[in-house]
């Protein structure tokens, strides 16, 4: 068995440990390091380039992999002569083609679809005897995935091969902050998206195909923080509690609560990251610097101001849990933050977070 | 190294799967038969170059093989939509760790495994699909539109190539066109500068830039002073000279190697020729490479050959794949004949399973001719020079013409055992006969010598014997079935002399004059024999 996931969490150095693993490997390893954002593939990059490791490393994004691994290379296998002109990013999902047809995985011109890519990826490993496989074996000696909860559908194919194949590989991520997807219309494995994924993860430890590991420390969120966002998530989840490692003080750190009023005063007084849902919620704040949650991911900021939607607030006032796309988002909105979180909230119902209140007003 | 040459619809190979020796190739065959058209496609799969420049801006219609083109035009003329013909030539190279990133799908059409290589593909341009259409809806020529075309170059891993993969190493030997002129040609400069590692490369470059600007700074500046004072130009701006930094002027366009202290250029043809092949050959005595040399005979005198040969020999090592064509028996005996490699009709044949004494004995007679041998269509063996003429002329009294009309060669043995003849022929797959001598030996023994030889000796391959009783040699065979008036009246010869003695004394002169003569002879029966035998498909 030679496949590992690190289940981490938010603010554990996961990106860093990847780095740290790059340092350490023999001037004469090759790693290669995988991940799907295009933010995260740039932020490795730089931060490989800083730390000057003797290995050799790639970082490729993850429809990159399968393109030049296993789709360029093989497509003979299965379409003889065919054109690879470059990846479709805007094609919908073909329905009603065949698996075993041409155009699934082509336009006219010669792109490759990524919405079938690690479709076609997955039936070329099988239809070339799994050569993909012995050639990123004499490639690489390491493999690492970053950001592998963003991976579903037949990406979960590929993964299975990839756990078959003799490369080490280390897959890092938080499927607790799984809102995005490679592959959102498809079908296959329909019942692993987003969070569930996890379940796929844990059904490949059951099979004795990796070994999870859960990273349960950050350095990052202030101890009523990470304990605020381990609450989003049932505890059938099966995910370890935090441990903060965040002794620091400022004076204002926890949950809070923001009066709408109150919002531009504190605004004013701590300069948080405004997080929406997205650009149509709190149309009435659009002065303020907003981020997504989907934006927000992956980085770190000390104060983190948010405007919940319905379900939130619900989960504030009367302790409904959310389903578990939301919970993924409010999480990553939430573990930005170093020190502090507030909610613009101005009924608590059973909240019991403090409201923040400006000062009085001083006589002029 | 180069495992597998795989050409499709390129010129003379309509689809050619060659496996080459890995370490020595010799490529014979006769004119246009394809040996350079090899080395050709082997430099444009491996460099995405052909004569120093892209293949895109030299494609040329007569690229394509003749018979696809016949074939499409064909097929559209009767109303069918063929696919428009292609050109693809893919070269599998060893697997081996420097090879690792061009590993992928080891045949574009027909793939049975992965293995590194590089691959180039010639085809229609998707975006000129319709004015191509129109071409050939209405050609005017029965030439293909080249400038619908695009090129295509790539790895097997069929991640498109800028530039030939560094661990690839190739080096083409032209010793026909070795470019006179300016500096140094393209292959030449890539050679010398595979010998410089790159911080070599990197010092030279900074020293000549150095003194680039050492040249400028302490002797331009006089110049520019004088210049300074003199009229100004039209807009009031003046002229001043500084060196060239451009790549035009880099220093390895400054340098031109020296061979015994003779500029290359101005060196002898010949020595140009052994320069670059021992240069080429010597670069990274220990890293992976093929070196392709095309006819080294020309420009060579037979003693500087043997001197090329011998360090082409020594240079070659396991790792070093050596492609040469050639035109020289001497050549091919000297290199040895199990490396020969028959380029016949877009066909590449090994002959390999020659034993190894057997290509023994032909490096020891490398005068011998055995690429007539090889490329002759059928063949005959004779005793010696007198047998031969003998043989032409009884050929052209039956058959009104000269048997190399019919594509047969007739060889003197010239110390040539009948034994590797047929071993040759054999392997080569040649209808022959050998005509020897009985010396006097009865029937049973000459039997015994052919029984000896087992089979190789079949209903294709014959070994006759001149008739037991009717002398020893080829000359009173003659006289035994032709009246000894006739014989004398041939050879012109006055009554008092003894015609047999005087034959056997003047074999070739003997021949000339029989050769020459207005008056046919009767052919003794082993040579009428033979006649039928080798004139019969």
């Amino acid at each position: 068995m030679s496949g590992e996931l690190v289940l981490a969490v938010a603010g554990s150095r996961k990106t860093q440990s990847i780095i740290d693993a790059c340092v350490a490997a023999p001037a004469n390893a090759r790693i290669l390091v995988v991940t799907y954002t295009v933010n995260n593939q740039l932020e490795l990059r730089r931060r490989l380039a800083a730390a000057c490791p003797a290995a050799t490393v790639d970082v490729v994004g993850w429809f990159t992999f399968l393109l030049h691994n296993i789709v360029r290379p093989y497509l003979p296998f299965m379409f003889p002569g065919q054109r690879v002109a470059g990846m479709d990013n805007e094609s919908a999902y073909q329905q009603y083609v065949g698996v075993e047809e041409r155009r699934r995985y082509f336009t006219s011109t010669g792109l490759a679809r990524r919405v079938h890519l690690a479709n076609l990826a997955t039936l070329l490993v099988h239809r070339a005897g799994e050569l993909p496989l012995r050639r990123l074996e004499q490639l690489y000696d390491r493999m690492f995935i970053d950001e592998v909860q963003d991976l579903g559908g037949y990406d979960l194919e590929v993964l299975q091969l990839l756990l078959g194949s003799a490369v080490p590989l280390t897959m890092v991520g938080d499927v607790r902050q799984a809102i995005l997807s490679t592959s959102p219309e498809e079908r296959k494995h329909k019942q692993f998206r987003n969070m569930r994924v996890w379940h796929w993860f844990q059904e490949q430890e059951r099979k004795d195909q990796l070994r999870i590991t859960q990273r349960r420390e950050t350095w990052r969120c202030h101890p009523d923080v990470a304990a605020f966002a381990d609450d989003l998530f049932a505890p059938t989840w099966g995910f370890e509690p935090t441990v903060s490692r965040n002794s620091l003080g400022t004076g204002h750190d926890g949950l809070f609560l923001i009066r709408t009023e109150d919002v531009d005063a504190y605004v004013e007084e701590f300069a948080p990251q405004p997080l929406r849902w997205d650009a149509r919620a709190a149309k009435a704040h659009d002065h303020l610097e907003f981020l997504t949650f989907g934006t927000a991911k992956g980085l770190t900021r000390q104060r983190v101001l948010i405007f919940p939607t319905e379900k939130m607030r619900k989960l504030l006032q009367k302790g409904e849990p959310l389903e578990p796309l939301t919970a993924a988002k409010l999480y990553v909105g939430v573990t930005r933050a170093e020190q502090s979180v507030a909610f613009v909230l101005d009924r608590p119902g059973q909240c019991a977070h403090p409201y923040w209140s400006p000062p009085e007003v001083r006589p002029s | 190294m180069i495992e597998r040459v795989r050409i499709r619809g390129y010129r003379k190979f309509r689809d050619l799967d060659f496996r080459p020796h890995p370490e020595f190739n010799v490529l014979v065959g006769n004119n246009q038969s394809g040996k350079s058209t090899m080395l050709e496609a082997i430099t444009l799969a491996v460099t995405g170059r052909i004569n120093g420049r892209p293949a895109g801006e030299e494609l040329h219609p007569y690229w394509f093989n003749r018979d696809n083109v016949a074939a499409f035009f064909a097929a559209r003329a009767a109303g069918a939509n063929p696919v428009p013909p292609t050109i693809s030539i893919e070269v599998t190279l060893r697997p081996g760790p420097e090879f690792t990133e061009l590993v992928g799908a080891d045949d574009l059409l027909q793939p049975t495994g992965h293995a590194p290589g590089v691959r180039l593909i010639i085809k229609l341009n998707d975006e000129y699909k319709e004015e191509f259409e129109a071409y050939v809806t209405d050609p005017q020529t029965a030439l293909l539109p080249t400038d619908y075309y695009t090129v295509e170059w790539s790895s097997f891993q069929n991640v498109p190539l800028t530039q030939r993969p560094r661990a690839l190493r190739l080096a083409m030997i032209d010793s026909r066109t070795v470019r006179s002129g300016a500096g140094m040609d393209y292959h030449l400069r890539q050679v010398i500068g595979e010998h410089l590692t790159a911080e070599e490369q990197t010092t030279v470059s900074a020293a000549f830039q150095q003194v680039k600007e050492t040249l400028a700074a302490q002797h331009l500046t006089g110049v520019n002073t004088k210049l300074a004072s003199g009229d100004e130009l039209l807009d009031g701006g003046r002229v001043s000279l500084a060196m060239d930094h451009s790549s035009r002027t880099s220093w390895d366009n400054s340098v031109i190697p020296h061979v015994e202290d003779v500029p290359f250029v101005l060196a002898g043809q010949g020595q140009q020729a052994v320069a670059k092949t021992v240069l080429a050959m010597r670069r990274h005595t220990d890293a992976a490479g093929a070196v392709m040399i095309e006819e080294p005979e020309n420009h060579l005198s037979h003693s500087n050959l043997n001197v090329l040969l011998d360090r082409v020999e020594a240079l070659a090592h396991p790792e070093q794949q050596v492609f040469i064509t050639t035109h020289s028996s001497f050549v091919l005996n000297r290199l040895g004949l199990d490396r020969l490699r028959l380029v016949s009709d877009g066909t590449v044949q090994p002959f390999t399973a020659l034993p190894a004494d057997t290509v023994g004995y032909f490096r020891k007679l490398p005068g011998f001719d055995t690429l007539r041998l090889v490329l002759a269509d059928r063949l005959v063996l004779v005793e010696g020079p007198s047998d031969e003429l003998l043989f032409e002329r009884f050929y052209c009294d039956k058959y009104g013409h000269r048997p190399i009309v019919d594509g047969i060669d007739v060889f003197s043995m010239r110390g040539l055992s009948q034994k590797r003849f047929l071993q040759l022929a054999a392997l080569a797959g040649k209808r022959c006969v050998i005509l020897s001598d009985n010396d006097g030996r009865e029937q049973p023994d000459l039997d015994a010598v052919v029984a000896d030889l087992g089979d190789l000796i079949t209903d294709d391959r014959q070994l006759l014997f001149g008739t037991v009783g009717h002398g020893t040699t080829l000359e009173p065979q003659i006289l035994q079935v032709n009246p000894v008036d006739t014989v004398r009246t041939v050879l012109d010869r006055a009554p008092n002399v003894d015609i047999l003695k005087w034959m056997g004394n003047n074999k070739t002169e003997a021949a000339l004059r029989i050769a020459d003569s207005a008056t046919p002879l009767t052919a003794p029966s082993y040579f009428s024999k033979a006649m039928e035998f080798i004139h019969e498909r």
